[in-house]
């Protein structure tokens, strides 16, 4: 196999060789790599930003889903491949949480990011004849161990985003376990059965449940409050300690981008980011829009590198 | 009647070796904090049952002789040796060469391992290939290896 | 009623109407051939279906899924390719009726019990959906553990070699779906520092692998065509009455299918499993099951389809999605302004009621294409073998190839090929590895989440009563194969001893 790569590999590089140099980027098709699944939101954002980028380019882009292994098979294979531009891929929130787990060595150095075009924050919810923040935080104080929450994995987005809620507010996170899950799907579900009391998720996630009046948000880890959901105070204002925890997705491609073909894709994604299809798009999903340009992202994963490896170290996840 | 070891005896102690490698592989996976069930639990089960009900199979095997109506179909012929090999080798060759020309290498070999002609061989494996390669290309966009045409 | 007509009015229109039709073509296209999903067709339709009117769009998506899974028959009847892990639950009986000269009754109960079943689980849901979407929601971890639990006996308990060989294959496919990393804590496992191996093993490769790559190592050099394929004029003859026939398990493949389809998850997969071992066990000729026998056919189909209409009910009513799917045209709907939720029902049950009908519609489209696909298919068995090897072989390396774009899924779909050519040769049978690869993750998840929640207290799987019957079942049913495999052996030991005595 690796044999096989390596000689692949020489060979395309002689090709290369061979080959003019090329005219005008692109030429030919530009793979994007989505380290999830296909019906995800990382595929349906991934998805939008592709065919938008694709009039843009004007060449076709086609979109694989490299799953598994919680991102890091996809992670790892943007890393992998050719800096050419002809392979991009979408990162996501997990890439900053894999070096210290352990799982991986990969971070955000393994990419020349291109841009950040999604951000939503993590929120509480409760079955709405649940308990209010503080009645919640009383009895998980009063009681430990009886209040159970779920989101997610163990050590992803969702639990350090339920772990901060209790630390700020001076509780250990062992005093309302975390119960692991496949995902918000299945966690929602849990909350609503009446098996557990707590869920953090995403709001775009939680969405159809509130509106069916199965679940209600207490308050959300933002730094302000979210503008498709006006009503739900961010953790400072509720509790008086300042805490937000995002989900993000951007994108990007292997380190060591040439220069010309870099700013030709930065180019391309700032109109394509800031067009209205793709706001329009986001909004009716209910994705919340972040858009930093390379620079500013590269600044980004940067601190969330140092936030989460102290989040997970908090829990007692890091390595 | 003199009997020989029994196949089912065999594939009964190769499952019972293999639950019992699965269940050290597994007891070795640390708990992680905070989880009463770890991520070794279950691969525990599957091992242990493995190995018990492998050396259940490999007694059952030697108990129950084989049914000495139904002739059992010999259990590596020539032809499926060759279809692996020649699968095998397609896997090792597409990277290089591309699906175009390692496909139609590999469908000529099928073919002919198949007894189907030299004739039929060398007019539907071109064919054959480049249909596969541009149904999945163009209209599904699956990215086939393109080798050394690319 | 009002909403009723609405809904009618926008369905029924030339942009929609082609809309449908285009849409199924696709889907038919995709489906039958071996190795693609309708996951794939589904996502190949989004970008698409960005340029079109909400209905339509939402109608693209449900009558591509719908067929793509009903063509997945297609080249599970002809060339033992199953197109989903439900219908692996009942590939053998198809194939070997195809093999038998019966190809066209075969399809013919496919589609016409998919319809029969489709339109079941139509009617069902257009009174029962919100009460069924609410019940689904009661259930937690706990049940869903049991439920699946109650799946994977099933499997190991259906199949032919007998229960040990029938468990052993269950637990190799259960350790299978533990290779990769655990889907709750991400710890790798059996990886050996592998990137590929950590991204777990996809059971679509491995169920390409067993059932076609290794029956053409078994049997490629054989005519496919050994007895001529009968009923070229009409495909379908001796379809109704064999379903007549079987009516009974019709109507109940229909109703658990629909009850259990609005599962989020579990649904539809499961659900042909466990009605094709119920058709087994209460048939009068189970012996039969397996080896070319419409009887598993008729029931598990029809409860493939019915469960395929509920499986949309937990999506819409709570934008809680069970598979790609669904999450697909989730997605969709929320795109189009129709945020899946209770409000569809209640502020535009005219939506709600036109994708109803398109789910009819969509049904009722596969009896003309499955008549075409079925008179087609005949050509199959007029393509000589060798060629025939050939084409399918390509087809399987390039379907395992695009699951993840890699050589990888290659040599999975080889290694499985030989592993199943082995076991089979020994009677060891190879659906119970499928569901144990599809149900393993199922299993595993619940029940650590549910240790999790009852703070490892194993009485908590009892502790709610949904869960505490399911559980009692499942218990019940091992009990009693355990009980009958004792006897078994104890039985056929003596008998042996008792006729050495007599030379022979």
């Amino acid at each position: 196999m690796t044999l096989s790569k390596k000689l692949a590999g020489a060979l395309a590089l002689s090709v290369l060789a061979i080959a003019p140099a090329a005219a005008q980027y692109p030429d030919h098709a530009i793979n994007l790599i989505v380290p999830w699944a296909a019906g995800g939101g990382t595929d349906a954002t991934g998805r939008i930003v592709a065919t938008l980028l694709e009039k843009e380019l004007g060449q076709p882009i086609n979109v694989i889903n490299r799953t598994g292994g919680g991102g890091i098979v996809g992670h790892t294979e943007i890393s992998y491949s050719p800096p050419d531009g002809y392979t991009l891929g979408i990162i996501t929130t997990e890439l900053s949480m894999y070096h210290w787990t352990g799982v991986s060595p990969l971070n955000y150095e393994n990419y020349d990011a291109l841009a950040l075009f999604n951000a939503d924050p993590e929120a509480v919810y409760v079955r709405t004849d649940g308990p209010d923040i503080d009645a919640l935080l009383d009895q998980i104080r009063a009681n430990p161990g009886q209040v159970k929450a779920s989101g997610a994995n163990l050590g992803g987005m969702a639990h350090l985003g339920w772990a901060g809620v209790l630390t700020t507010n001076g509780i250990d996170p062992a005093a309302a376990p975390w119960v692991p899950s496949e995902g918000a799907s299945a966690s929602l579900q849990l909350l609503a059965s009446g098996a557990i009391t707590v869920v953090t998720t995403t709001m775009p996630d939680a969405r159809p449940m509130v509106d069916a009046g199965e679940v209600k948000p207490l308050i959300v880890a933002a730094n302000e409050r979210v503008a498709n959901a006006p009503d739900v105070p961010t953790a400072e204002e509720a509790l008086g300690n300042k805490w937000a925890a995002y989900a993000w997705r951007g994108i990007a491609a292997p380190k060591g981008l040439p220069e010309d073909v870099k700013a030709r894709l930065v180019e391309a994604l700032d109109k394509v980011l800031t067009s209205a299809e793709f706001t329009e798009f986001m909004a009716q999903r209910n994705f919340g829009v972040d858009y930093r340009d390379a620079a500013d992202f590269t600044a980004f994963m940067q601190d969330a590198d140092a936030s989460i490896g102290q989040a997970l170290t908090a829990v007692g996840l890091a390595k | 009647m003199r009997r020989s070891i029994p196949i089912d005896s065999v594939l009964g102690v190769l499952f019972a070796l293999g639950g019992a490698a699965i269940l050290q592989q597994a007891l070795t996976m640390q708990s992680l904090p905070g989880m009463n069930v770890g991520p070794g639990f279950f691969p525990s089960i599957v091992g242990g049952g493995m190995a018990l009900l492998g050396i259940a199979l490999a007694v059952q095997g030697w108990l129950v002789p084989d049914d000495p109506e139904e002739e059992a179909p010999p259990l590596a012929t020539w032809f499926a040796v060759w279809i692996v090999m020649a699968i095998a080798a397609a896997i090792f060759a597409m990277p290089m060469l591309g699906f175009l020309i390692a496909g139609t290498i590999f469908s000529f070999a099928i073919v002919m391992l198949s007894r189907g002609g030299l004739v039929p061989a060398l007019i539907f494996s071109p064919i054959a290939t480049a249909s596969v390669y541009f149904l999945f290309t163009l209209v599904l966009r699956v990215p086939l290896p393109r080798g050394l045409l690319g | 009623m009002e909403a009723f007509a609405l809904a009618a009015g926008l369905v029924f229109n030339f942009e929609t109407l082609l809309t449908i039709f285009m849409a199924a073509v696709f889907g038919l296209f995709v489906g039958a051939i071996p190795g693609l999903t309708a996951t794939m067709a589904t996502a190949l339709l989004v970008p698409i279906t960005f340029y079109m009117a909400p209905i339509p769009a939402i109608a693209a998506i449900i009558s591509c899924t719908a067929m793509a899974i009903t063509a997945g028959d297609l080249p599970g009847t002809l060339l033992r390719i199953p197109g989903t892990p439900a219908s692996a639950a009942y590939v053998e009986d198809s194939y070997r009726l195809a093999q038998k000269g019966k190809a066209g009754l075969a399809i013919g109960i496919g589609v016409v019990g998919s319809v029969l079943g489709g339109l079941f689980g139509f009617l069902f849901l257009l009174f029962t959906a919100p009460m069924l979407a609410k019940a689904a929601l009661g259930f937690s971890s706990f049940e869903y553990f049991w439920l699946a639990a109650l799946g994977l006996s099933c499997a190991a308990l259906i199949s032919s070699g007998g229960m040990i060989k029938g468990a052993l294959a269950l637990l190799l496919g259960l350790f299978i779906a533990q290779i990769g990393m655990d889907p709750l804590t991400a710890t790798p496992r059996f990886t050996f520092g592998n990137l590929e191996l950590m991204g777990g093993i996809s059971f679509i490769p491995v169920m390409i692998g067993m059932f076609a790559v290794s029956e053409i190592m078994r049997s490629g050099r054989r005519a496919m065509a050994e007895v001529p394929q009968m009923n070229l004029k009409n495909p379908f003859e001796g379809t109704l009455g064999a379903l007549w026939k079987y009516r009974k398990n019709q109507v109940r493949g229909s109703i658990i299918g629909s009850l259990l389809g609005a599962l989020p998850g579990v649904g539809g997969d499961l659900a042909a499993w466990i009605t094709y071992s119920l058709a087994k066990r209460t048939s009068k000729e189970p012996e039969k099951f397996g080896k070319g026998h419409p009887e598993g056919l008729v029931e598990a189909g029809a409860t493939n389809n019915a469960a395929l209409s509920s499986s949309w009910i937990p999506a819409m009513v709570f934008g809680i999605p069970g598979d790609a799917v669904t999450a697909i045209a989730v997605g969709v709907l929320v795109m189009k302004g129709l945020d899946p939720g209770p409000t569809l029902m209640t502020l535009h049950p005219e939506n709600f009621y036109a994708v109803m009908i398109v789910f009819a519609i969509a049904n009722i489209l596969m009896l003309p294409l499955g008549w075409v696909a079925a008179k087609s298919a005949r050509w199959i068995f007029e393509v000589p073998r060798a060629l025939l090897n050939a084409a399918i072989l390509l087809f399987c390396i390039v379907g395992s190839y695009s699951i993840n774009n890699s050589m990888f899924g290659v040599w999975l779909m080889l290694g499985a090929g030989m592993v199943a050519y082995v076991l089979e040769a020994r009677m060891i049978a190879i659906a119970p590895i499928i569901l144990g690869i599809v149900l393993g993750p199922l299993v595993e998840t619940n029940f650590t989440t549910s240790m999790m929640i009852s703070d490892g207290n194993l009485l908590g799987f009892f502790g709610r009563p949904v869960a505490a019957v399911f559980g009692v079942v499942t218990l019940l049913i091992w009990g009693v194969a355990i009980f009958q495999t004792i006897r078994g052996i104890l039985r056929k030991d003596n008998n042996l001893r008792s006729a050495s005595q007599f030379p022979s």
